[in-house]
């Protein structure tokens, strides 16, 4: 008899444990993401991060943003669809600075969707930028040696190498023994640039603070910092301080200072 | 519910269990479906291999009001959100089964174990929408497919006439238009052998 009714209760719980344990929440299979950040891309563009913080019972087939400039919208609102990944995301979005924009990440599974929370970034107006140096306006420091630059160009093209860039700042002295070039992937704004000693811009896709730049013909070395100041009076400067780079096998510093 | 016929040829007896779905989508969707099966079989209340037929009908109730489902297309391609709705789902069951008593002795209490080959045809009504591009309702859609299910358990031989069952059984769907599910299946069963 204690055998029997031990079987059946064995029986009984294995049965309820199927019943409520089997039984799933159609939440708990949906995909979640959430907004990592939003920073400037250029002057007129914003990089916009999510990241898939569960898979759910699928993998993750879609994922993309949504935004606009009122708080309220729906994901059909000026959306960016991407294909299904298990960690983060990215697009480049169009912006205008001085604007706030409301943004949301979404991942979808074959179970369905889920939408992140809202986000509020703010562009920001970019101010003039200036190197931390002294350096007299329109003169090129080359290795402690100064050279007055008497000639200066600028512009799309013209003074780039082929695949460096859409923009172009020449420097030169008046007997052309000293050359300074530096490339831009796009017309340059109020920001600072890294020097990229191998830049090959391909202009929809390199990161429009990246620049190339060379005195010589010798390329200054990655990692450096060029500074860009344009004011409301449509003067650029463009300085640097104390960059380096290789020639004879001998490390050189230069600074420089050109408005235009 | 229960009829009194010449043993030759068979006994009647009802079962009553639930279709607890299994896998990684049907669970999600689904909530164990609740149901009964009409059974026949052919054999004495002690034989150790009886067979016979089953014809059963089970409901289930979806696990919400409404999924959070989309499509993706329009021009440009957009992940278009929309939403289902099952509003009924049922599966009419029906097969043949066997039996087979573990035991070979007199004792009124044996394990035993079956094999069943089932149709299951599926009847679904649901509402399907996507902003821009799907929006449609579709009632009692049927659908086919082939099933065999493996139990386990006991019976107790309530008396000359009555035979008691309880189980537990694998319900394997194959073949077919609908996507295969796969369903644990609780049961308790009687039998009546008539004199």
């Amino acid at each position: 008899m204690k055998k029997t009714d031990t079987s059946y209760f064995t029986l009984s719980f294995v049965v309820l444990s199927l019943i409520t344990g089997c039984s799933k929440k159609y939440d708990d299979a949906l995909p979640a993401c959430k907004f990592l950040s939003a920073s400037p891309y250029g002057p007129d563009s914003l990089l916009i991060t999510g990241e898939v913080t569960a898979n759910g019972a699928d993998n993750v087939q879609y994922v993309g943003f949504a935004y606009d400039e009122q708080p309220t919208f729906d994901i059909l609102h000026n959306q960016v669809l991407l294909n299904g990944t298990n960690g983060q995301f990215s697009a480049v979005i169009p912006a205008i600075q001085d604007s706030t924009y409301y943004i949301k990440c979404f991942a979808a599974n074959s179970f369905g969707y889920m939408v992140s929370s809202l986000y509020t970034y703010t562009f920001p107006v970019a101010g003039p930028d200036s190197a931390p140096c002294a350096e007299s306006t329109n003169v090129i420091a080359d290795n402690f040696v100064n050279y007055t630059v008497a000639s200066l160009s600028y512009g799309p093209g013209g003074y780039n190498p082929t695949g460096f860039g859409n923009y172009g700042v020449q420097g030169m002295n008046f007997s052309a023994t000293e050359t300074l070039n530096i490339s831009f992937n796009t017309v340059p704004v109020n920001g600072v640039y890294t020097t990229q000693s191998n830049a090959a811009f391909t202009s929809e896709t390199s990161n429009p603070f990246v620049v190339f730049a060379s005195i010589n013909g010798y390329a200054l070395n990655s990692g450096g910092s060029i500074y860009v100041a344009v004011y409301k009076s449509g003067t650029i400067t463009v300085s640097f301080c104390s960059l380096q780079y290789m020639a004879f096998s001998n490390t050189y510093s230069i600074s420089a200072k050109l408005t235009y | 519910m229960f009829f009194t016929i010449h043993n030759s040829y068979g006994q009647y007896g009802l079962q009553l269990g639930p279709l607890i779905p299994t896998g990684n989508y049907f669970p999600y969707v689904l909530k164990p479906g609740a149901g009964a099966e009409l059974l026949v079989q052919h054999g004495e209340i002690d034989s150790r291999f009886r067979f016979g037929g089953s014809f059963g009908y089970y409901v289930f109730q979806p696990t919400q009001d409404t999924f959070q489902t989309y499509a993706v297309g329009g021009l440009p391609t957009q992940l278009l959100p929309g939403y289902e709705v099952i509003q009924s789902y049922s599966i009419l069951v029906i097969g043949a089964r066997s039996d087979f008593k573990i035991l070979n002795t007199d004792a009124k209490l044996s394990p035993d174990v079956g094999l069943d080959f089932h149709f299951h045809i599926f009847d679904i009504s649901e509402v399907d929408y996507a902003e821009t591009l799907v929006s449609s309702s579709s009632v009692n859609d049927y659908y086919l497919d082939y099933a065999f299910t493996l139990r386990i358990g006991a019976q107790y031989q309530l008396s000359d006439n009555w035979l008691l069952s309880v189980g537990l059984g694998r319900n394997m769907g194959f073949g077919g238009v609908y996507p295969a599910i796969a369903f644990w299946q609780p049961y308790i069963n009687i039998i009546y052998y008539p004199d």
